[in-house]
């Protein structure tokens, strides 16, 4: 139990610290865990880290904004949201004219959309590392607001595609420019 | 080298004379313990390696990673080292230190 809280714990700092220090730093916490539990016991020791963990979040969290350069992403991000707004408005226009189809609801659209939307994250991730997730989050808001603000009734496919399809293309585009053109 | 001295705040300050004291022993734990145990400090591992990497960046300090051990979960130490930028930074701020004080002998500092 002591030692899944222990994971728990390390596992949080390490999504808030970055990159260069996460493996020394964790491993430096494991290592004073292991001191301090045969010096006071694992209670203590856990507390210790759990203090550590507590104290040194603001700190990640200052330094991550800092580093993020957060004016210049959201910008990147909010047109890279432009731009997919005028792919879909264009590819539902298309498809509607071609299959004859409902512009609003329209599966094969949202098919073409996918790789147009992960090609566009690809491209926002290239210029700006954490533009796809900033990117992932503002359309995970805005689909949020229209379902909750939205009077039409849509199918359930529909939002349940809407909420997953965005996010998820965004982020296979991050990947896969992780993947194929790693920055130095 | 006036100007990268004069950028040396009291935490950086006092993360360096830590690397320099621990000589090859220099990695964030050890520095955390050494300023704990001289200055009574209780300073947050967070603070220790932000400090670190920022001395990083100004070329006082460089870093190598040490080899992986089982009690650290298999990860490696990241260890840390003066360089003579860093030691002429500390040396600069020994003697702006000794200056301001010359002279305050009998004055009492409250």
């Amino acid at each position: 139990m002591r030692n899944r809280a222990l994971s728990v714990v390390l596992w949080l700092f390490s999504l808030l610290v970055g990159r260069d220090d996460r493996e020394p730093m964790i491993g430096d916490l494991l290592e004073e865990y292991a001191a301090r539990s045969r010096k006071v016991g694992n209670n203590r020791a856990f507390i210790w880290i759990l203090r550590q963990a507590c104290i040194s979040a603001p700190i990640w969290i200052r330094a991550r904004l800092a580093r993020a350069a957060w004016p210049a992403t959201l910008g990147i991000a909010m047109l890279a949201w432009l731009a997919i707004a005028v792919v879909e408005t264009l590819v539902n226009r298309a498809t509607a004219a071609w299959l004859s189809a409902d512009e609003a609801y329209n599966p094969a659209a949202m098919f073409i959309t996918m790789p147009l939307v992960m090609g566009i994250a690809f491209i926002a991730t290239r210029v700006r590392r954490q533009a796809a997730a900033a990117l992932a989050l503002l359309m995970l808001l805005a689909v949020t607001l229209m379902t909750l603000t939205a009077h039409e009734v849509m199918p359930l496919w529909f939002r349940i595609a809407y909420f997953v399809v965005g996010p998820v293309a965004t982020w296979m585009g991050a990947r896969l420019q992780a993947r194929f053109w790693p920055q130095p | 080298m006036a100007a990268s001295a004069e950028s040396l705040g009291s935490l950086e300050h006092i993360v360096l004379l830590a690397v320099l004291r621990l000589r090859e022993d220099a990695y964030g734990m050890t520095v955390l313990r050494e300023i704990a145990s001289v200055t009574g400090r209780d300073l947050a591992i967070g603070a220790v390696y932000s400090t670190l990497t920022r001395l990083e960046s100004k070329g006082f300090i460089r870093s190598w990673a040490g080899e992986p051990t089982a009690e650290r979960g298999g990860r490696a130490k990241r260890y840390f080292h003066l360089t003579p930028a860093g030691r002429e930074a500390l040396r600069h701020m020994r003697d702006v230190v000794q200056k301001m004080s010359a002279g305050l002998k009998g004055l009492q500092v409250t």
